[in-house]
């Protein structure tokens, strides 16, 4: 039970900035994540990546090296058990080790980004991560990607034609069917997706981002590792992924647009397939419905309520009661599964 | 055997760094024991993410105070107050946990919960594990308590325990079959009964100390079970341990039957124990006694008996031996070797339903350990 939960306090409880930042770090492939503060911390994200990547058929869990901060650090600091930490990372000889500090390490006045600038064989890098001392869980995701910004040289002489995606939500259930339709929405432009910054990505590709002329955030949550982006290394930019039926359409007008490419033929074809889907599930016309609005994210509303009345089902109180998806759908294909859950939930009522 | 996250008391033994610790901080373990407590409202003192870990473990109502940049520089306690204030008007006491960071504070927070019947738990994460945050909840709690009843406590349940509840309805049963009257449940009971406590506590799972009452033995693994009874039986009047110990007698012919049934086609298994100590123990009893097996390799969780092995990467790098034919453990070690046989007995248990109560003490759960072991033995048998 959360107190005060409402969508205008979401820094006091949306989550960990660690988390965050992890949720980075961690699908970074050759890369070790270590975390300066006491085993809790790393121990509460290994079980949480533990329980996320084998509901995604993974199970392997990503090397998270704690410097194990306990009272001795507490009292007489924590530099050296950091310093140690970032040795046993090296031995297993990454190509990039991030530095992840914590509430604790920021709180006892470590100077971890000190420790991190000393010169190594491998490259170390800082990213803060101080649980609420440095915000919540969207914030680490944002100081996660601009330090990897960090890594690219600013004058790279080869510019690649695919879009670059990035900030994907790597601990989100639908994470690679998001993806999925997000590439089958550029090949209908025939544009390849390029770069997952950061999705499995070797670290070493760190360097290419510099080189993509194209990118698309996961959500506009993110138009800030967007301006950076463009200001750094001149990259165009569409500010999010592409949301319900009337979303996908625009997407594919504006990744048109910036590609130079007609994309006229794409959208007609796109909208050839809304049009089925809005057959398909003609069954769903002129039913009574309901939603609950209270916890529900603005963009699922909007979305779910263009989709009721392209179906001309009716919303009001008392109603079915629809379930609604906790981020909105994406694309079509998103649009098709949110409707699916409908009709579920119908024939359950 | 040298590795692990565990650190000794007087640093004898140190570990600096830590790979993929697998075993929850101390904060967890206070806030599982309160929680286990009805008429009681626990509220986590520290940030979101300090909330969130313990709630996605321990499936009971907690609040959380949440704070952030502005309270840990200009000070936490008007939030906690706030907060304690709100919680408290559901009715019922408030226990506050403190975590890390403002425990580092040194922020005096009593004056803050004046006017509030809240108990004040200091346990922040960087102390320990779950055992030693249960211990410090249990400590503060049982300063309030008070022996005025007949019978035993129950004692070392513990809300992380996979096998808690069942634990509990077996031993309710078996000191009922004895006619030994129950005091108390260390932990989870109603806040007042610690008011009403035994002289005597029996133990489910020792490795979450009794806390109150004289520890009177463990009602895990027959033998053990059958001596704490007696000695129990002793000192309670108008006890009778007599059908009790028929039944116990009946477990054990039950479960040397079904093994030598299953030697009679198998040899024994190669066994590897990563759980608390506790367990580790009555699995690895079961497995020498009525398996044949040799000794288990033992990967304590806690340092109650040795040192602590909580890092991932020195427990896979354990278990890498394609000898073993058996793991018990939790899903990090069914992962790093999901061909052997596996049991889960240690948390967390991702990726499996788990809705009803085994146990694993008393008779019925000695019954359960061995069917759990034999049916997962003879299930890899099958898949070949």
């Amino acid at each position: 039970m959360i107190l005060n939960h409402s969508h205008t306090d979401i820094s006091r409880n949306e989550g960990c900035t660690l988390t965050g930042v992890l949720s980075v770090t961690c699908f970074l492939q050759d890369a070790v994540t270590v975390i300066h503060g006491p085993t809790g911390c790393t121990h509460h994200n290994a079980s949480l990546l533990h329980a996320s990547l084998a509901e995604n058929d993974c199970f392997d869990i990503p090397l998270l090296v704690s410097s194990n901060v306990s009272e001795e650090e507490v009292i007489f600091g924590g530099e050296g058990a950091l310093m140690q930490a970032i040795r046993s990372a090296e031995s297993y000889n990454p190509s990039l080790i991030c530095v992840v500090s914590t509430c604790i390490a920021e709180t006892i006045g470590d100077d971890t980004a000190a420790v991190c600038r000393e010169s190594r064989g491998v490259p170390v890098v800082h990213i803060p991560g101080s649980g609420f001392l440095g915000g919540g869980f969207s914030d680490g995701i944002q100081n996660a990607l601009m330090s990897l910004l960090n890594l690219s040289p600013p004058d790279s002489h080869c510019a690649e034609d695919s879009m670059m995606i990035v900030g994907e939500k790597n601990l989100e259930y639908e994470a690679e069917e998001n993806y999925a339709e997000v590439a089958r929405l550029l090949s209908l432009l025939d544009i390849d997706s390029g770069l997952r910054f950061v999705r499995r990505m070797p670290a070493g590709d760190c360097s290419r981002i510099s080189s993509a002329r194209y990118a698309i955030l996961r959500d506009p949550s993110l138009d800030p590792i967007g301006s950076a982006l463009s200001s750094r290394f001149g990259t165009e930019i569409i500010s999010g992924f592409p949301i319900g039926l009337e979303g996908s359409l625009r997407f594919l007008r504006q990744a048109g647009d910036m590609a130079g490419i007609d994309a006229l033929p794409a959208i007609r074809d796109e909208e050839g397939m809304q049009d089925d889907l809005v057959a398909t599930f003609s069954d769903l016309a002129g039913i009574s419905v309901s939603i609950n609005t209270s916890m529900a994210d603005p963009g699922v509303l909007q979305v779910a309520r263009t989709v009721m009345d392209s179906l001309d089902m009716v919303e009001e109180d008392p109603g079915i009661p629809l379930p609604l998806p906790f981020d909105p759908p994406v694309g079509t294909t998103g649009v098709r599964r949110m409707l699916q859950s409908w009709r579920r939930g119908i024939s359950r009522a | 055997m040298s590795g692990g996250c565990s650190r000794a008391g007087g640093g004898v033994f140190h570990v600096p760094e830590c790979i993929n610790p697998i075993w929850p901080c101390a904060l967890t373990g206070a806030v599982a024991f309160l929680a286990g407590y009805t008429g009681i409202s626990v509220v986590i003192h520290g940030s979101s993410g300090c909330y969130y870990y313990p709630k996605s473990l321990i499936r009971t109502p907690l609040f959380g105070s949440f704070i952030l940049h502005d309270e840990v520089v200009f000070g936490t306690g008007e939030r906690l107050r706030s907060v304690v204030a709100d919680v408290s008007k559901r009715g019922g006491r408030v226990a506050v946990v403190n975590s890390c960071v403002p425990a580092l504070m040194g922020e005096d927070l009593a004056p803050y919960l004046d006017g509030y019947s809240a108990l004040f738990v200091d346990a922040p994460g960087f102390l320990g594990g779950v055992e030693t945050g249960y211990r410090i909840a249990g400590e503060t709690l049982m300063k309030e308590a008070a022996i005025t009843g007949d019978g035993v406590n129950i004692g070392g349940v513990c809300l992380l325990d996979p096998f808690w509840r069942g634990n509990l309805h077996e031993a309710r049963r078996m000191l009922a079959r004895a006619g030994i009257p129950v005091g108390t449940v260390v932990a989870a009971d109603h806040i007042e009964a610690v008011s009403h406590a035994s002289p005597l506590t029996v133990m489910v799972n020792p490795d979450y100390p009794a806390i109150i009452g004289e520890d009177s033995g463990s009602l895990l693994g027959i033998s053990s079970c059958m001596d704490t009874i007696m000695r129990v039986v002793e000192r309670v009047p108008g006890a009778d341990s007599s059908l009790f110990l028929d039944e116990c007698r009946l477990a054990e012919e039950r479960s040397i039957a079904a093994c030598e049934k299953y030697l009679r086609r198998h040899d024994p298994p190669v066994a590897a124990i990563a759980a608390q100590a506790g367990y580790a123990s009555f699995f690895g009893e079961i497995l020498t006694t009525y398996l044949g097996a040799d000794s288990p390799l033992i990967l304590p969780r806690n340092d109650s008996s040795g040192v602590a092995v909580t890092d991932y990467a020195t427990i896979a790098d354990a278990l890498s031996s394609d000898e073993y034919t058996l793991i018990l453990g939790s899903s990090y070690e069914h992962q790093m070797r999901p061909d052997a046989a596996f049991v889960g007995i240690t948390p967390p248990q991702r990726g499996r339903v788990i809705l009803g109560s085994p146990p694993l003490a008393g008779s019925e759960g000695m019954l359960n350990g061995v069917e759990m072991i034999l049916n997962a033995c003879m299930d890899r048998k099958k898949k070949g």
